[in-house]
């Protein structure tokens, strides 16, 4: 039937970040950083509805990537992870020593170690099973990674280089992941 | 670790966007020159011609065009993360989802403050095949200027002959005389009444609306218990004549009561298409809902600044439930007929005096008036002594 739209979610995401401040001088005179990815996973799943998005600023904006999808947890990300950036930049050195430098885009990176964990050898055998073949049907595709939703450092859009699944012990499994993100 | 499997952006599933393509699109008969910009809209990419003279080359040629990049609104919705779709002011974006999805990722923001995601999905309220109407004058395709419903309402000003029902039960409401037809008008959009003749009619089927109607107009949004019979049904000014504000911004009726909850989340869409949440700046409620036959039950509204009430509720002859405390906190008691003919339960009665007493009002015009229905109980009779100790004059039914 035509029918009308309601909504049945609708939260407001405030993007200032201000936890890279541990003192109150810092607080007083660092710039106050405003994040530059924001991913939220926690929409209500229903089917057939209408996403509408209304990004916020004053002046100017940029959106790079806009990303609406069904998202998986694969499992938790231990620490150790490690995160950063490949620069494509050019920087040419003279004979003389001089540093030209050409600013060129960058794109994230990240090496994470996940536990897939579960109550039994039989749970977690499915669960590796299903990442082997899922991981396998997105390679060379464009998916976002949230390592954690703590660290945006670590929330990438782009491909893994590779994957490796070690099936250590019979309740957990470790997957082991080679990020690249697109520029 | 999750991960977001993406789901395609394409012209199809892209609702809408905020976001206008700046550059023309190609066309064979254009002379292009050296360096100029061209729209493929097929693919939503920007090409650049690479020599003058650039006549009826298509765009594949690679000897004559380049392609430079994602035209500006397309530009986030491509693999590449540095490319980036810039606009000034508010960015909106409305993608209809197919199967499911519960992740939004936007990423390489700048200058942006916050983001608002909101979820739409189809209202179940009609979902079961319950009668009633729908009418929301946002949505153009369902406005036509002639009473035929062929020619389109396209800009502000028009006349609204028809108005198409979205509830699905096909209950279109149309206006045959062309004198007595509302105006559409934007910012909110709506359509206008003038309070003399203008209304949409609309024939309520057999069995007709026993439940909940909610209005949104310029003036205030509430939502009411109503009973309309089968047949003819004013959608406006009642008559013509009395309506509770100049425009309707939306109006719903169901056969079946809403939920509290339903009706609440009903008037915040009203209000957030542009209708004015309570009744709170009106002073002057005369003739506000006189002679609206259907409704049953009024509910609680703000009528804090209200000082002339006269014959706002007259001939609601189905009127029996109101409730306590309406009047509470009013500035003026002009009361004068305000519930004539009407069938006020004993305990409606009571609740409107024993308001009219916590109002406090001992100045001005100070006039009640109510005939049919019930008599007032002994707490209203005590109400009445009170106010008639404030020189009011009241007159009830049962003549106390």
């Amino acid at each position: 039937m035509s029918g009308f739209l309601v909504p049945i979610y609708d939260v407001t995401h405030l993007l200032t970040e201000n936890t890279g401040f541990d003192n109150f001088f810092n607080w007083f005179f660092e710039e106050h950083g405003v994040k530059n990815d924001l991913v939220v996973t926690d929409i209500t799943p229903r089917a057939g509805v209408t996403i509408e998005v209304t990004v916020n600023g004053s002046g100017t904006l940029s959106v790079g990537t806009a990303i609406i999808g069904l998202s998986k947890d694969l499992g938790a990300t231990i620490y150790g992870a490690k995160v950063g950036i490949t620069d494509f930049s050019r920087k040419i050195i003279d004979p003389f020593g001089n540093y030209t430098l050409v600013e060129r885009a960058f794109s994230k990176r990240a090496d994470v170690t996940v536990m897939v964990q579960g109550p039994s050898v039989d749970v977690v055998a499915s669960k590796v099973d299903e990442i082997n073949l899922l991981l396998a049907d997105f390679r060379a595709k464009p998916l976002v990674w949230v390592g954690t939703e703590q660290f945006s450092s670590t929330m990438i859009f782009g491909f893994y280089k590779s994957f490796d699944l070690d099936i250590a012990y019979p309740t957990q499994s470790a997957l082991t992941l080679s990020i690249e993100g697109l520029t | 670790m999750k991960i977001i499997r993406p789901f395609l952006i394409d012209t199809a599933s892209l609702v809408s966007t905020s976001v206008a393509e700046t550059v023309a699109v190609w066309d064979g008969a254009v002379t292009y020159a050296l360096a100029a910009n061209v729209l493929d809209n097929t693919n939503h990419r920007i090409f650049e011609s690479l020599q003058a003279s650039n006549l009826n080359h298509p765009l594949t040629d690679p000897l004559w065009w380049l392609d430079i990049g994602p035209s500006n609104p397309w530009a986030m919705f491509d693999q590449i993360n540095g490319t980036l779709t810039t606009i000034t002011g508010p960015l909106d974006f409305k993608v209809a989802v197919t199967g499911r999805a519960d992740s939004v990722a936007l990423l390489n923001l700048t200058g942006v403050s916050s983001v608002r995601i909101k979820v739409l999905a189809q209202s179940t309220l009609f979902e079961t095949g319950q009668q009633g109407v729908w009418y929301d004058p946002s949505d153009l395709t369902t406005l036509s200027q002639d009473s035929a419903g062929t020619t389109p309402v396209t800009t502000s000003s028009q006349p609204v002959g028809k108005m198409l029902d979205l509830s699905g039960n096909g209950n279109h409401a149309s206006q045959a005389t062309a004198a007595a037809r509302p105006t559409y008008q934007v910012t909110p959009e709506r359509i206008t009444i003038d309070r003399v003749d203008d209304r949409l009619i609309t024939t309520v089927p057999a069995g007709g609306f026993v439940g909940t109607m909610v209005l949104g107009t310029d003036a205030g949004t509430a939502s009411y218990g109503v009973n309309i019979p089968a047949g003819d049904y004013d959608i406006g000014g009642r008559g013509g004549l009395y309506f509770p504000g100049t425009a309707i911004i939306g109006q719903f009726i169901r056969n079946v009561a809403l939920s509290a909850g339903e009706a609440a989340g009903v008037e915040a869409e009203f209000v957030a298409r542009g209708a004015t949440a309570g009744y709170g700046a009106i002073t002057n409620f005369a003739n506000y809902w006189r002679s609206w036959t259907e409704i049953t039950s009024f509910p609680l509204i703000n009528t804090s600044a209200g000082t002339n009430f006269r014959r706002a509720w007259s001939s609601c002859t189905s009127l029996t439930s109101f409730p306590a405390s309406t009047f509470d906190a009013i500035n003026g008691g002009d009361f004068t007929n305000a519930f004539t003919n009407t069938a006020l339960t004993q305990t409606s009665i009571d609740n409107i005096l024993v308001s009219l007493v916590a109002s406090g009002i001992a100045a001005g015009t100070r006039v009640f008036g109510q005939s049919d229905g019930s008599a007032p109980s002994a707490t209203g009779e005590a109400a009445i002594t009170t106010l008639r100790s404030r020189g009011w004059t009241v007159t009830v039914t049962g003549g106390f």
